[in-house]
């Protein structure tokens, strides 16, 4: 669905949804509207960076397991068999109540997340209450822990005998693996039952607009003071789209050394063959780039404000 | 579509880069927009960037005020960039941008101690008189558990071990003497220490039958009744064999204590996996999913209440039951035991109640 009633509503990249988004509006995973009416789109966090953050905080947990049966065993000759008990009740606690501590003290983050850069949000837009955090949280138990207990244990339950419950619990396991695995938003169990998405936290910079200036100084280039300044007709600014605009603000963000003269010789080449360009003086790969960049923001952008959004040099656009 | 042909008069222009002052015939749009605004997206920048992990309280009063007007600001940018930008990096900018002050702005309010304190004083009764229809349901089956239980091996004395499992029974059976029955009820004083051990055991060990049985509820509610029944044949048969040997008031007083508490954290688990199916069945207004999710919600943290339950059964089972051994005062303590329930889930935090009606806490505690 491209073009609906003429007018696109692809969402991609920068581009634009429908201004009325309501919260019962499909959404595209991790997205939500605030209750400011503002759709965001969050980056979902990867499954990578989930499974790194739960091994992270698996190991914190094991950490300070070990450390309390150590506590445990080095306090039992003064405080004798008390200590067991607390020592029972604390490692009950961090078992149950480590991630859901964790996620309301540090703002959805458990140490593992933190280090990962991901955290917990409210897929509704509201707040992530407490009752959002007990409920991802406690669906572990059912998800993981329980059924890896069973997988460890030799009792049968109710003259079932202990293999066929290890197949049940291995299989258990293995659905809710794959949750996460196929679910747009892929959401745990818990995630699905508490109606929340990890997301990466996002950390953008707000660089330069390009279209500021004509073109960075460049050791070997021009200055950009030169009033020959490419020109362009519309003709010409009408052969690429908003795909092309955003390859090209992409290729001149990065640092030269990165990118290399070579590419940018070719690039500018490229885009002068397709538009037909021609001029008597010859500019600086960088800066014709660079000011067709504008130009052809300036272009598009016009176009835009008439409601007509050319996707890429394969829309027909506006033609 | 050929609204370009209309414009042409316009489409004459050429588009030129915008140079030095002098030779710009034109703004891009989407830059003066952002020069406009740049200020404030940086302003708010500097805001966030201070609040670090740590969230609001970071800043000053008026800093809070300032935080919110500018998140309403980098939402409306964010709107118009999209509207109006092409440039990549600056919508990508706001996107994160009120994406960050969003996070900080709407983090979890409540600290931890806080968010308990405020469950057990006002959401934690509050929540269970509004289950009181599957609750009084999965008490309902337990009682008739405990019944039938009972009258079966009343009937047929062997009938114990198909209720009661090996473990549970720790060498109580049909065939015990009184007199040894009598022995484990009184209990042994002596051993305090090592019970506290048992009483911990036993706390994790039923909080997490109470966590599955609400797991289980998941699975459209029956497995959560079923095991809600099981618990409640069990305690019919260890009542059955306490009565044969006259001990029937004994043992009442043995249990009740610390299984007022415990029972009705039980019921309460699989009355909230209960509310889950219910949901899932009987979705009302809502979307199946969206019904589910809500019930869900609810009755997760109720469960944390019931563990919080479960923790004081094990306490009074642990040491109350051991230390004291009068079958009079734990009565009296059962009696108290049954009165603090109702009370508390009868009347605690009433007055947020919104216009609930008289809860049937006649059964909640039975």
């Amino acid at each position: 669905m491209n073009s609906v009633a003429g007018v696109n509503v692809r969402p991609q990249g920068g581009a634009s949804r429908p201004e009325e988004v309501s919260p019962r509006a499909p959404l595209v995973a991790g997205e939500l509207v605030t209750p400011e009416q503002v759709l965001l789109r969050f980056e979902l966090a990867t499954l990578g960076s989930r499974l790194s953050a739960v091994l992270v905080d698996t190991i914190v947990l094991l950490g300070m397991t070990l450390g309390v049966l150590a506590a445990m065993w080095v306090l039992d000759n003064i405080f004798g068999p008390w200590i067991h008990s607390a020592g029972i009740l604390v490692i009950f606690a961090l078992r149950n109540f480590y991630f859901i501590f964790m996620e309301l003290r540090f703002s959805g983050q458990t140490l593992g997340k933190r280090a990962t850069g991901i955290r917990v949000v409210a897929a509704d837009g509201g707040s992530l209450s407490t009752g959002l955090v007990f409920a991802r949280n406690l669906t572990r138990e059912l998800e993981f822990l329980f059924p890896l207990a069973m997988v460890f244990s030799d009792v049968g339950v109710g003259g079932i005998p202990p293999i066929v419950i290890r197949i049940v619990a291995v299989s258990w396991i293995l659905v809710m693996c794959f949750i996460p695995i196929r679910t747009r938003s892929k959401a745990r169990l818990g995630d699905l039952v508490a109606g929340t998405l990890v997301v990466r936290v996002p950390r953008p910079a707000l660089l330069r607009d390009l279209a500021e200036r004509p073109s960075p100084q460049s050791a070997t280039g021009p200055k950009t003071t030169d009033p020959d300044v490419p020109v362009f007709t519309q003709a010409q600014l009408d052969v690429y789209g908003i795909h092309e605009l955003q390859v090209l603000e992409d290729v001149l963000r990065r640092p030269v050394g990165d990118v290399g003269y070579r590419l940018l010789d070719r690039l500018a080449e490229t885009i002068q063959k397709r538009i037909g360009w021609e001029s008597s003086r010859r500019h600086h790969s960088r800066e014709f780039l660079s000011a067709f960049y504008a130009a052809q923001r300036g272009r598009l952008e016009k176009e835009m404000a008439f409601g007509r959004r050319r996707e890429s040099k394969r829309d027909p656009g506006t033609e | 579509m050929n609204g370009g042909t209309r414009r042409e008069a316009h489409s004459t222009d050429t588009y030129t880069a915008p140079g030095p002052a002098t030779r710009i015939p034109y703004t891009l749009r989407s830059l003066q927009f952002r020069k406009e605004r740049e200020a404030s997206w940086q302003e708010l920048e500097g805001l966030l960037s201070r609040t670090g992990g740590a969230g609001l309280p970071k800043l000053r009063n008026d800093e809070i005020v300032r935080l919110v007007e500018l998140y309403r600001a980098a939402g409306s940018s964010l709107s118009v960039a999209r509207a109006i930008s092409l440039d990549r990096n600056v919508v990508e900018y706001l996107e994160g941008l009120t994406q960050r002050a969003y996070l900080v702005l709407y983090a979890p309010r409540r600290r931890f101690l806080g968010a308990i304190a405020e469950f057990f004083t006002r959401d934690f009764p509050r929540w269970v008189r509004r289950l009181r229809v599957p609750l009084t349901l999965t008490i309902t089956v337990f009682l008739a558990g405990i019944l039938t239980g009972n009258r079966i091996v009343h009937g047929d004395s062997e009938r114990f071990y198909s209720f009661v499992s090996q473990e549970m029974a720790q060498g109580r059976g049909p065939h015990t003497e009184p007199a040894e029955l009598l022995e484990i009820l009184k209990g042994d004083p002596e051993s305090a220490g090592e019970l506290s051990v048992f009483a911990s055991f036993l706390l994790s060990h039923n909080a997490q039958i109470g966590l599955l049985s609400f797991g289980i509820g998941f699975l459209g509610g029956l497995p959560a009744l079923i095991l809600v029944l099981v618990n409640g044949l069990g305690l019919g048969a260890f009542v059955a064999i306490h009565e044969r040997a006259g001990l029937g008031l004994d043992f009442w007083a043995w249990v009740l204590p610390h299984g007022i508490p415990e029972m009705f954290a039980m019921c309460l688990c699989a009355a909230a996996g209960l509310s889950v199916g219910q949901a899932l069945l009987f979705p009302g207004p809502y979307r199946r999913w969206d019904a589910v999710t809500r019930a869900g919600r609810r009755s997760a943290t109720l469960v944390v209440g019931a563990v919080a339950l479960f923790m004081l059964a094990a306490l009074l089972e642990g040491f109350f039951r051991q230390l004291v051994t009068s079958t009079t005062v734990r009565l009296v303590v059962a009696t108290v035991s049954f009165l603090a329930v109702v009370g508390y889930f009868g009347f605690v935090g009433r007055g947020s109640d919104s216009g609930g009606r008289w809860p049937a806490h006649g059964e909640d505690a039975r």
